[in-house]
């Protein structure tokens, strides 16, 4: 269907976009990339008396990898991620940016399609929300009332949910130094077919302080499998010894935080949980290599 | 600006750029979907392959956008060969979205094998050729290209 009638605002800079915000409050939705919102207004899933568009404030478009920090403005896009360019160096969780944003949906949506975007649209199958929960980032939100900053978890509140006030702009999402390098990564991502959102998708981490295996495209809202992280401990032993007792607790682990998984479906994920652990088990004679998928 | 024109950006603020193009003449954009997912509204916009379903005409007022109609370079006239000789259309619906995203892919420069040319053209959806002769056609000006470079460094 075509677009409903809506008005456009064509804001010069953010604080400009903020003081329309707080004018027009929730009758304005922001167009940033539009991906997901143009396919929204056109099954007017919402319908919005305005939207501010915000794709051409060039102080959005930051991109900054220095000091062990990643900090993507508002306008960075899925393609951006992809093609970060490689550096000497670069903290590890960087290449499972990459790896993530290339199994996007389709490049031409990734061309446009944005980060910050992504994670305030916050689809329970989104790509983007499952990492940076993984990643414990935080989320700038501006307002001409003040600066918040928001994990995750304190911004999505349940299925196209977040508690970002409708006069607030979400500028940036931010990792710290830490978290971007974990000791091992793995991912997995299962789709029927190409460009389809996830049937099931995982992230595995390893920290000094041990391993998380993060679940998305799943309930409300991404997940870490605790039994099942907490079951890797520090040593693990082989894999395949390991990995009937690591399912079983992961569909465990499933079937707590979504009751209504049949038992076919807690394993389809289990097991994709486990083709990413898989990436991120160490290999014989490389305990100083990081090891990834 | 329009395929090398200003052109005034002359429409309602609901208007998406594909409904813009299409009323300005660049009966290529084709709205197979409108929602992202057919293909067949890929543009160029800034040199970039994008949707032109999902693109509000207003956002595009400081940008370059070329449709099917506005390729004409080199590169385009060797794809245009290529499709023929391929049968990379039938009908021609998806036609002008396919061969967009084939020239942003070309145009990259990159080598490319068919595994890549397939994931790279994910997004564009056809329902007559199967797909093979598209996949074709992008490989042999692939190749082509590397051909006429080494041709040239020879002549130096």
């Amino acid at each position: 269907m075509k677009i409903p009638p809506v008005e456009i605002r064509s804001p010069q800079s953010v604080e400009q976009a903020l003081s329309v915000l707080a004018r027009l409050g929730s009758d304005a939705r922001i167009l940033a990339g539009g991906q997901s919102l143009l396919p929204m207004l056109r099954y007017r899933v919402i319908n919005p008396y305005a939207l501010v568009d915000i794709s051409r404030l060039k102080e959005l478009r930051s991109l900054q990898t220095e000091g062990g920090r990643l900090s993507l403005g508002a306008l960075v896009t899925h393609r951006d991620i992809e093609q970060l360019p490689t550096q000497e160096g670069e903290p590890s969780a960087i290449d499972l940016l990459r790896r993530h944003a290339a199994e996007i949906a389709f490049r031409p949506i990734r061309n446009r399609g944005t980060v910050v975007g992504s994670l305030l649209h916050a689809d329970p199958k989104g790509d983007w929300p499952l990492m940076f929960f993984a990643l414990a980032a935080q989320v700038e939100l501006r307002s001409l009332r003040g600066i918040r900053h928001l994990s995750l978890h304190e911004l999505i509140a349940g299925p196209l949910q977040t508690k970002c006030a409708v006069d607030e702009l979400a500028v940036s999402v931010t990792v710290s130094g830490e978290r971007l390098s974990p000791l091992a990564w793995g991912r997995s991502k299962l789709v029927h077919r190409a460009g389809e959102y996830a049937m099931c998708s995982a992230i595995v981490l390893r920290y000094e302080s041990g391993w998380e295996c993060w679940v998305g495209a799943l309930g409300d809202c991404p997940f870490m499998l605790k039994t099942a992280s907490a079951m890797l401990g520090d040593a693990p032993g082989e894999l395949p010894d390991m990995e009937t007792k690591l399912r079983e607790a992961a569909m465990q682990d499933l079937r707590m935080n979504v009751p209504e998984l049949t038992a076919v479906e807690a394993y389809r994920h289990a097991q994709n949980v486990m083709d990413a652990l898989c990436q991120a088990w160490p290999r014989q004679g490389a305990e100083s290599e990081i090891q990834h998928g | 600006m329009v395929n090398g024109l200003d052109v005034p950006l002359a429409c309602d603020d609901r208007d998406t750029l594909a409904d813009v193009l299409r009323g300005q003449g660049a009966k290529s954009v084709h709205l197979g979907c409108e929602h992202g997912v057919c293909g067949a509204c890929n543009v160029l916009i800034d040199g970039v392959c994008t949707r032109s379903c999902l693109v509000m005409a207003r956002s595009c007022a400081d940008s370059a956008v070329i449709t099917l109609e506005g390729l004409k370079d080199d590169l385009a006239q060797r794809l245009r060969q290529a499709f023929t000789r391929n049968h990379a259309l039938q009908c021609g619906y998806c036609t002008p979205g396919v061969f967009v995203a084939a020239y942003e892919i070309l145009s990259a420069g990159k080598e490319l094998d068919e595994q890549t040319v397939r994931t790279q053209m994910a997004g564009n959806i056809c329902r007559c050729t199967g797909y093979q002769g598209i996949v074709d056609a992008i490989l042999e000006v692939a190749a082509e290209r590397t051909v006429g470079m080494d041709i040239q460094e020879t002549a130096i």
